[in-house]
């Protein structure tokens, strides 16, 4: 079966007044029916805009340098603005990180969610609100019908991000990207959400394209897993062989940094030196080179490409982790 | 209830101030209001008869969920808040009946550190301006000496003395984060109160971070009090940990004993929830992840707090407030039906007794 969503290296620019930052900088990715990839990285990494550019929901002064993003087989990059409104909320939908700010404060949760099914589907104000009562039940809400003409302050957030998950849900996209859709939340809240989430892919099959920088979300509700280091993709793997068996540096950095429940309190925590590279002018040869331990000459002069001798579990990297003396070429 | 899990030197005149800090029945209510006259309606009990006591040089974690009051008891600590009732003995004075002068002077030994790197620092100061600015309010030395100390301190919260001429949007996060620090350490406190203080970073720079905090905490002998939702970051920082929930303080104890020997239902429900970063636990567990969502604090459940989430909970919780009780030589947790068995009534070292 094809995939669902395939991007082929994809370049996403912003113009800025001096300069212009390569945010994606030549991305490729796929995901399956009914599967769910995670994509993982730091502030500023490119994910996001990764997730914005298949949408074509990019800030001011951004644009699609190159690439393709085929939806089903159809290439989105050259599609007209008109025909990606028909697609936004439809086909594709997206789950914002943050319930206070991604509902509109003024319309009753009845409308917000009915809205797309009117524009998309042509359904009277009557059908889109039984619908909207619908996919309410659909996400859990409790008494959905009664929560209709409720207005977003009435909820607390992990209601008001159960309500942007229906919204998201109720055209019955093939792709949903879930941005973050649960950073703004407590914990004992992102892990009611995030089961919600898993338990509705599974049932409504799908494809989910899930977005973090948390690797411990990313551990529990992915299949597969990309980790996206200052614009590209650094190593990819299905998810239980990332987490066993990482081979690129900056993976390995990013699991040692994070401070574990069973770790003993005296261990000293490992930290990544330095600071991400400023995208307008990324260093020459690896970007994370500057940061690496393993970094030797070869790596400030050369960029890694992403090698594909295990096309399952692909990695940028000369130095790879698990590997002597480099077995990449 | 007074929790002098240090030592048992209490029991006596609450005169008496055995530890480095000592909090004693805290509480702290806001007023609700309604109407163009602000007319009270009723009040919210933010902190509701808190005590604990820290040793000085120790690290003291507290953790909750958003509105559990965490935020509130550090806020009292230092001094920006004031108590509804109850006590806070630091360092052998009562800060809650400090006034004036004498709380000015008190304020030098205990500072606040914020939560987010982007709005703590003025946006129109230079850095050298914003860490000398405590030493130009207390009037602690000549100006050279002050930009001295401000280098100085740069220099040990790990940026180069050049910083002195930029304005913070010129940093990143993480060294905004460096920056409060600089200027929080520029008095020479005794206590600081992080608040969230990796929240807004990035994991990479989060690490950076708390092994800064942790050196730091040596060379100068600090002692602090982290205040955090994130479990795994008060862990690795803190030697005692305590559990808050709607404004109590219902489980205290060790990072050990919080982690792997919890006594109450809530603490154990908050470490199912946290996402492990490793897909076998993970996958294996959300049984035990806390249900439902936060009562209203205006009107909070009777009895125990969180029996409307609890799956032990029964009628008696319903009916009457669970104590704190000892579980161990500094382990206390506030539950009738608790994950672990108390210690004997008698047995116990720590005098952990109890009055409303």
């Amino acid at each position: 079966m094809p995939p669902v969503l395939e991007i082929k290296d994809l370049k996403t620019y912003i113009r800025q007044r001096r300069s212009v930052v390569q945010a994606v900088d030549g991305v490729s990715l796929h995901i399956d029916a009914g599967e769910t990839l995670g994509l993982v990285g730091e502030s500023g990494c490119g994910k996001t805009m990764t997730g914005m550019s298949i949408l074509r929901l990019l800030p001011p002064g951004g644009f699609i340098a190159g690439g393709s993003i085929l939806l089903d087989g159809q290439d989105l990059v050259p599609l007209p603005e008109k025909d990606m409104r028909r697609l936004r909320g439809n086909d594709v939908a997206v789950i914002f990180q943050d319930p206070m700010t991604s509902l509109n404060p003024t319309m009753t949760i009845g409308r917000q969610i009915g809205e797309g099914v009117m524009i998309h589907r042509g359904a009277s104000r009557q059908q889109a609100l039984e619908r909207a009562a619908e996919v309410l039940d659909l996400v859990g809400m409790p008494r959905p019908k009664e929560r209709l003409r409720d207005y977003p302050h009435q909820l607390s957030g992990g209601l008001r991000q159960r309500v942007v998950i229906a919204m998201a849900l109720a055209c019955e996209p093939k792709l949903v990207i879930a941005d973050e859709p649960t950073t703004a939340l407590d914990v004992t809240i992102q892990a009611q959400i995030l089961e919600l989430l898993n338990s509705l892919k599974a049932r409504l099959r799908m494809s989910v394209l899930l977005i973090t920088h948390d690797m411990g979300v990313i551990a529990g509700r992915t299949d597969r897993v990309m980790v996206m280091y200052a614009g590209k993709i650094v190593e990819e793997a299905r998810t239980p062989e990332l987490f066993t068996n990482m081979h690129h540096p900056y993976t390995e950095a990013l699991l040692a940094s994070i401070p574990r429940l069973d770790q003993r309190s005296d261990e000293v925590l490992y930290h990544i030196p330095g600071l991400p590279p400023d995208l307008a002018h990324p260093p020459a040869g690896c970007r994370f080179q500057p940061r690496c331990r393993y970094a030797t000459a070869r790596c400030q002069q050369e960029d890694p490409p992403l090698a594909e001798d295990d096309p399952d579990h692909p990695f940028a990297c000369f130095n790879p982790v698990g590997r002597v003396g480099g077995a990449a070429a | 209830m007074s929790i002098t899990a240090a030592a048992p030197t209490t029991g006596a005149a609450p005169a008496q101030h055995p530890a480095f800090l000592e909090i004693r029945h805290l509480v702290k209510e806001f007023p609700v209001t309604s109407g163009v006259m602000q007319r009270k309606v009723g009040s919210i009990k933010a902190v509701s008869d808190v005590s604990f006591t820290i040793k000085q040089g120790q690290t003291f974690g507290l953790v909750g969920e958003s509105g559990c009051g965490k935020t509130t008891i550090g806020r009292m600590v230092v001094a920006l808040e004031k108590p509804t009732s109850g006590e806070i003995w630091f360092d052998g004075v009562d800060v809650t009946k400090l006034r004036g002068r004498a709380l000015r002077r008190k304020r030098r030994d205990m500072q606040l550190m914020f939560q987010d790197p982007y709005a703590s620092l003025n946006p129109r100061m230079r850095v050298g301006g914003i860490v000398r600015e405590p030493l130009a309010v207390q009037h602690i030395g000549t100006k050279s000496e002050q930009i001295a100390q401000v280098r100085r301190l740069l220099q040990e919260v790990g940026l180069s003395p050049k910083s002195v001429d930029l304005y913070p949007h010129e940093f990143s996060g993480g060294q905004r984060q460096r920056i409060g620090f600089a200027r929080v350490l520029t008095l020479n406190p005794k206590l600081i109160v992080a608040d969230e203080p990796v929240s807004a970073l990035d994991v990479s720079i989060r690490a950076q971070i708390l092994n800064m905090m942790n050196s730091l905490q040596k060379t100068h002998n600090l002692t602090y009090i982290v205040i955090s939702h994130d479990l795994s970051v008060v862990k690795y920082i803190a030697d005692r940990i305590g559990v808050m929930y709607l404004g109590k303080l219902v489980e205290i104890g060790s990072g050990d004993e919080i982690y792997a020997q919890a006594a109450h239902p809530y603490t154990a429900g908050l470490i199912a929830s946290i996402p492990v970063p490793d897909p076998t636990m993970e996958r294996g567990k959300m049984d035990g992840a806390v249900r439902g969502e936060l009562p209203s604090a205006l009107h909070p459940p009777s009895g125990c707090r969180f029996r409307t989430r609890c799956p032990r909970a029964q009628q008696r919780c319903a009916d009457e407030e669970p104590p704190l009780r000892p579980f161990g030589p500094q382990h206390l947790a506030a539950c009738h039906f608790p994950l672990q068995p108390p210690l004997a009534p008698g047995t116990a070292a720590a005098p952990g007794e109890v009055s409303a």
